[in-house]
């Protein structure tokens, strides 16, 4: 099977869902599901499209870090859709089109390729996010979003004239062997990572954010903050390890631009009083954690910890989003008490709150490790204690909205969960623990991914 | 064992005979002081025994309980009071932290059956005597750890020898602590006043305030168990003093002589004071005699400044 | 043999089961610790003490245990699980108040399991993780009590500490290239060192509720319920000690050497705060009401205690330090149970409403006074042992400021631990207790009477206990203390507690012959006492309870908030910092985003450019 097909398959299923609107959603269903199943029987490979060979034609990477970055994208996205599908029909083929644009993404080999992408997935989110009928933060996501691609567009362009070529492999040979300096390309790939950073959630290129996370409902929390952030993630991660030259100056910036991240959005979180804004800017420091790692070199663990973190906010999203919308507000003091009487979805949200906060018996825990052991042997001792620090705000506010949601006497909000999410909160959560307390595969996985940057693939 | 036990009940005994009648020569002196001829010597004894025959009333077990314990802490601790240098029950184990921290059983005691007695005088009592405790043992503990830094033993006896006989290749030793440490003294002198309960600290008894605090319940054997523990008490805090500071006793009749300078300056000290308040007590011991306290031990310990 | 990988599998397993059968019944499930930590108890001490506890592994991944040089891990071990297993008798008469009763049976025994793993593993990532462990599952025992808000104190400096501990820990990794603790303690050198001492300094201070990190204790303490309580006060605070021990024993004398006092500048300034603790802890159990929070501040001066003692590294000040843990757990938790049983039987801890429960709870108040007696460091009871090691050391160092602060704790420890005592114990029956309340349950009683046992006979014979922590010192490299077997010898004089433990109760005896002998006193009620010529006819307006100490209160009650609106500043300060963050990124205008794009690009162009 070829990788094309996990581009291809939605697509035309798109074209065809616009004609048979009826069957739009079980197409969606069907199809995400095909795809997880196809995923297995991908072998590894470099495919060119069009008949030309690597640095002309644009080619489809299958390898080991995008093969688990499309697992993840592509299992979130089906546990998305399959929760969401009956309230959402009429979003069918768009949701086709994102899943499209999203294997795009973790496939594709070619820089501008990858902006074509960015471009299709980006519109599909715009619309995506509509549902959540606040049409004025859909905008500014919009034009946020659109600056971003241009940037990313411009920082392209200069690179394409300096090297002329486009392929990602290609491009980093191509710097190593024209002997440019690092400040020569530190412009270009400042721009792209202000580009993909607008996408990735980093402060302060994403006002949009709060607009879209802290009024999203059901389906625009967990895709926006799980599986959109996850792909975003991982595309960064795709253009730190292998194309980006990142000299001292470039990385001085960035590392400010990650603490100030990954400090200020825990601040904020702490300073949330809405559950949805405590979440959303929670994410906002995860993802800062997140590129941090690519940064630092770690791609094992910063894959693992994308992947953590794209379950455990559709899970957190989902539980508190379909909360918020039977209840009518998202503030603290109105979900007081939800889980009295809903111990098994509470249990969930405890469970991946503390696989999060990376306590043990919790495969946060390890994840968390593993990063810290590997920060501390480069002997970098600030970004540990900047991701520490933040640790401890983060959990003394998940801690009170834990309290919070767990104890209320009498007056208890009146909610009820629908079995499918139930089901799907307890499995996400248990895997958390068994993965806790069995943690060998992430470890192999981690160790996979280790290799594959050393450069497998040229 | 039992000899030594024996021979501890006695030094007991002994202290509360020596205290009561020297209270009661006390009373006399204070009565001429006071231009009156004051009651007989042996007055404290007929109170005493004239309480322990009467017919009482009790408040219930804790009531009789804290007597008993009160007078058997105190008893307890007094059998390890060295007399003289030789004169004790049990040599090598009248360590000084035993002499401070037993006693506070018996004081336990009494707290524990004043307060049982349901009065809520006898709690402020209490309340008012182990907040003067806290005053008073801060800066004499201090003055303690200069003398027990400086001869190496926390044992009585054993300071008492070391300030009577100057002992080659020991420093400072055959001088009293009352002259080697000449501001130490001033304040342990303050923070004996203190512990007996004299004024003008003697807030905590204040019989025209409380009506005697504690005491207020009792008559009859339970008080006059008290006074017998209150004699002992005095006797245990005298004789700690006149050890630590005073070069304890070649032999029992210098020790009496000490004993009895001792109570009576004390006595006569107090009898031209006022009362403190109770936070004037605290705030009173805090200010200067700890400051001095703490001066006296920096510049013996530190400096070696010692006369 | 026992495994100690099978004694953690038990805890965990155990905690799942009682999760299980807790759904079904409450109280069967909560029973159920009661065997689990019995058993665990039981094995360990008995294992632990002949030395044949199995180290090896089969089934937990990651996890190392200790195989050799047990004795410091085993005597935690040892002390914190007979804790458990003497608080784990007041669960079933708990739990059925509280509002997730199975969970708490579960959450009590994780915690178990996790202290088992700290104490008893030589890998330092290992002991992280039971560290962490026992964090959470404690965190989630805390909001079953009154306040939700100590769940989220607690974390804050539990996470903040335990972080640290972190630090501490991957710094010593690079340096001695593995986890294993004793290499990482011995070989850390230079700057390094100074790091990591402080920052297991901190880890320390924040466990053992130590100032400045001491916030969370009374709060934790004095809302929970009141078995956590005790678990809290005399188990987990003791990771403190423990971490202590690491920081202030295992690891070099951190600074320069300060010559009048023969000791490292580090260590000092942690006798400083140790002495900063103690009297603040004293002066602020000195005014609480509630019973609870008074000996939640007492522990808290106790553990100055332990730090004061752990820094001056002779052979009385440790064994000094480590007899103190010991004994503060022994009469902590005995007076925690205690207070305890009067709030099952009265609903309030509160001494303001309170009073006479000595006339209805007789045994409870024996408990009680017995704990105090050894927590004021009054012989015969334990704590004077404890107490006269730690006054050796610190007088023979000749430290004058600690000595202040440990005499003040010491004195000032009768002022606080009598409170409760009268008014919570003694003073007037008020009416609306008298009528409905009974002693506690035998069950109850039955951990309140050993612990009360345990008090006496660490106070009485001393020798067999302190014979074993010099093995513990032997270990950990101090000289080790001269004990007979039944005397102690300190720097400047030997203590026969034995002795005393006998002339007391000669004393006692002399006195209760004289009592006997005398005539019979005529019983009166507690209502006919004298009250200068007033008629009086409620009891509460003869008892005195509230306010006890006010007149030395008031010298202080201005300063009292200081640290807590420290912290209070420093939460505000972070939410401000967020706000801020807020108000100024995310805005309903996009321009202002494509604004903050173009100003970040410019200014970090231009700065790239003069680079």
């Amino acid at each position: 099977m070829s990788a094309v097909l996990l581009i291809a398959i939605p697509i035309l299923a798109a074209f065809i869902s616009i004609i048979v609107k009826k069957w739009s959603p079980y197409m969606l269903l069907f199809v995400s599901f095909g795809l997880v199943i196809l995923l297995g029987y991908l072998p590894f490979e470099i495919i060119t499209i069009g008949g030309f060979s690597a640095p002309y034609g644009i080619s489809l990477v299958v390898d080991n870090y995008s093969y688990t970055a499309l697992y993840v994208v592509n299992v979130l996205f089906f546990l998305v859709a399959i929760i969401n599908v009956c309230n959402y029909k009429k979003l069918g083929t768009i949701l086709l089109v994102s899943l499209a644009g999203l294997n795009g993404l973790m496939l594709t080999g070619d820089l501008f390729n990858l902006f074509v992408f960015l471009e299709i997935s980006g519109i599909s989110a715009y619309i995506i996010t509509t549902t959540n009928k606040k049409p004025l933060a859909t905008f500014n996501y919009l034009v946020a979003g659109t600056v971003g691609s241009i940037l990313y567009l411009l920082g392209l362009i200069i690179l394409y004239n300096m090297f002329g070529t486009l392929n990602m492999q290609d491009m980093a040979v191509r710097i190593a062997a024209s002997g440019a300096t690092d400040i020569e390309v530190a412009l270009p790939f400042l721009l792209m990572f202000i580009g993909i950073g607008v996408e990735a959630k980093l402060l302060p290129f994403n006002s949009w954010v709060k607009g879209i996370l802290g009024h999203s409902n059901k389906l625009t929390g967990p895709m926006i903050a799980g599986v959109y952030a996850a792909a975003s993630l991982f595309v960064f991660g795709r253009l730190l390890t292998e194309v980006f030259v990142i000299s001292d100056t470039f990385m001085l910036i960035i590392s400010v631009i990650l603490a100030f991240s990954i400090l200020a959005g825990e601040a904020m979180a702490y300073s949330s009083t809405k559950v949805r804004e405590i979440l959303l800017f929670s994410s906002i420091a995860q993802a800062g954690i997140a590129v941090l790692i690519f940064v630092s070199g770690f791609t094992g663990y910063a894959v693992l910890f994308i992947s953590l973190n794209g379950f455990s906010k559709v899970v957190l999203f989902l539980i508190i989003n379909h909360a918020t919308e039977v209840v009518g507000s998202d503030e603290v003091i109105d979900l007081k008490g939800l889980f009295v009487n809903n111990k098994l979805v509470g249990a969930s949200f405890t469970a991946t709150v503390l696989s999060l906060l990376g306590l043990p018996l919790f495969a946060g825990f390890f994840v968390k490790m593993g990063i810290l052991s590997q920060l501390f042997s480069s002997g970098d001792y600030v970004f540990p204690a900047i991701i520490l620090l933040s640790s401890v705000v983060e959990g003394v506010y998940f801690v009170k909205l834990l309290t919070k949601l767990w104890y209320k006497e009498d007056n208890l909000p009146q909610v009820k969960f629908e079995l499918p999410l139930v089901y799907l909160v307890v499995v996400i959560s248990l895997l958390l623990v068994v993965f806790g307390l069995y943690f060998e595969p992430l470890h192999e996985q981690a160790l996979v991914l280790v290799n594959h940057v050393k450069g497998v693939i040229l | 064992m039992i000899i030594s036990i024996l021979m501890g009940i006695s030094v007991a005994f002994f202290g509360f005979v020596l205290q009561t009648s020297i209270a009661g020569v006390n009373r006399k002196i204070i009565g001429r002081v006071q231009k009156r001829y004051g009651p007989k010597w042996y007055q404290e004894f007929l109170d005493i025994f004239k309480l322990l025959s009467k017919r009482s009333v009790t408040h219930g077990w804790i009531f009789d309980f804290g007597v008993i314990m009160a007078l058997g802490g105190i008893i307890a601790t007094a059998m390890f009071m060295p007399i003289t240098n030789d004169l004790m029950a049990f040599p090598g184990f009248d360590n000084f932290f035993i002499f401070v921290y037993l006693i506070a059983v018996g004081m336990l005691g009494m707290a524990m059956s004043a307060s049982g007695s349901g009065n809520p005088l006898a709690s402020i009592g209490v309340m008012r005597a182990l907040t003067t405790m806290l005053a008073y043992e801060i800066p004499f503990m201090i003055i303690v750890l200069t003398i027990i830094k400086l001869t190496g033993h926390s044992s009585l006896s054993e300071i008492a020898m070391f300030q009577q006989t100057a002992v080659a290749g020991l420093e400072f030793s055959g001088t009293w602590f009352m002259i080697a440490l000449p501001v130490g003294f001033a304040v342990a002198f303050l923070s004996l006043m203190g512990m007996l309960g004299k004024k003008p600290f003697e807030t905590y008894i204040a019989p025209a305030e409380i009506a005697s605090g504690p005491m207020v319940e009792y008559g009859g054997k339970q008080l006059g168990m008290l006074f017998i523990m209150h004699e002992i008490t005095v006797f245990i805090e005298v004789s700690l003093f006149v050890h630590l500071f005073l070069g304890g006793a070649e032999n029992i009749w210098i020790f009496l002589i000490k004993y009895f300078l001792v109570y009576t300056s004390v006595n006569l000290i107090s009898n031209v004071n006022g009362r403190f308040k109770i936070d004037q007590v605290v705030v009173f011991f805090y200010k200067w005699p700890l400051l001095f306290a703490v001066m006296q031990a920096f510049v013996a310990i530190y400096l070696g400044w010692v006369i | 043999m026992a495994s100690l990988e099978f004694l953690v599998i038990i805890a965990l397993l155990g905690g799942v089961l009682a999760y299980l059968v807790g759904k079904l019944s409450k109280v069967v499930g909560a029973s159920l610790t009661v065997l689990v930590s019995g058993f665990i108890f039981v094995s360990v001490a008995y294992f632990g003490l002949n030395g044949s506890l199995d180290a090896s592994i089969t089934y937990l991944p990651f996890v190392s245990f200790e195989a050799t040089d047990l004795y410091l891990g085993t005597s935690f071990g040892i002390l914190v699980t007979f804790i458990f297993f003497m608080v784990s008798f007041f669960n079933p008469y708990f739990v059925d108040k509280f509002k997730y009763p199975s969970l708490y049976s579960m959450f009590y025994l994780f915690s178990l399991a996790g202290v088992l793993g700290v104490f008893f593993t030589d890998d330092f990532l290992v002991l992280f993780f039971f560290f962490e462990l026992v964090v959470w599952t404690s965190l989630f025992l805390i909001p079953l009590g009154k306040s939700k808000k100590a769940a989220s104190w607690y974390y804050g400096f539990s996470a903040f500490g335990s972080f640290s501990l972190l630090f501490a820990i991957f710094v010593m990794r690079n340096t001695a290239g593995s986890f294993n603790i004793n290499d990482g303690l011995s070989m850390v050198g230079g700057s390094d060192q100074i790091l990591v001492f402080i920052l297991l300094m901190v880890a320390a201070f924040a466990k053992l509720g130590a100032f400045p990190l001491h916030i969370w204790l009374p709060k934790v303490l004095g809302n929970s319920p009141d078995p956590v309580t005790s678990v809290f006060s005399g188990g987990l605070e003791k990771l403190g000690a423990f971490v202590a021990v690491m920081g202030l024993v295992k690891l070099a004398p951190v600074g320069p050497v300060i010559e009048a006092i023969d000791m490292a500048l580090g260590q000092y300034l942690i006798a400083i705060l140790g002495a900063l603790t103690i009297v603040f802890g004293t002066l602020m159990a000195i005014r609480q009401d509630d019973a609870k929070k008074l000996i939640a501040y007492s522990s808290m001066s106790n553990g100055g205690y332990i730090l004061v003692a752990l820094t001056l590294l002779n052979d009385t000040s440790v064994s000094g330090a480590l007899y103190h843990v010991l004994i503060h757990a022994l009469a902590s938790t005995a007076a925690f149970l205690a207070i305890g049983a009067v709030n099952r039987q009265t609903g309030t801890t509160k001494m303001s409403e309170l009073g006479g429960m000595i006339h209805k709870m007789p045994v409870t108040y024996i408990v009680y006074l017995i704990a105090i007696i050894s927590m004021a460091g009054i012989p015969p009871m334990g704590g004077f042992v404890s107490k006269w090691l730690i006054f050796q050391s610190v007088i023979n160092e000749g430290m004058i400021l600690i000595a202040i602060a440990t005499f003040f704790g010491s004195i000032g420890s009768f002022l606080y631990v009598f409170r409760p005592l009268a008014a919570l114990f003694l003073g007037q029956e008020l009416p609306e207790f008298r009528k409905v309340i009974k002693e506690a349950p035998f069950f109850m009683l039955l951990p309140m009477i050993i612990l009360s046992g345990l008090n006496i006979f660490t106070g009485v014979h001393p020798s067999v206990i302190l014979q074993y922590i010099n093995n513990v010192l032997a270990e950990l490299g101090v000289t080790e203390l001269g004990i007979t077997t039944w005397t102690l010898s300190g720097n400047n004089g030997d203590l026969y507690p034995a002795l005393i433990a006998v002339v007391f109760g000669v004393g006692v005896v002399i006195a209760f012959i004289i009592f006997i002998v005398l005539k019979k006193s005529r019983k009166v009620d507690l209502m006919d006492t004298y009250t200068a010529g007033n008629f009086v006819y409620t009891e509460e307006l003869l008892h005195y309870s509230v306010d006890f100490y006010a007149p030395i209160e008031r010298l202080y009650e201005k300063h009292i908030n200081i640290m807590k609106d420290f912290y209070k500043g420093i939460a505000k300060k972070v939410q401000e910092f967020g706000s801020f963050v807020k108000y100024f990124f995310f805005t309903n205008k996009p321009e202002i985003t494509v604004l903050w794009v173009v100003i970040v690009l410019g200014i970090l162009l231009l700065w790239g450019d003069l680079l």
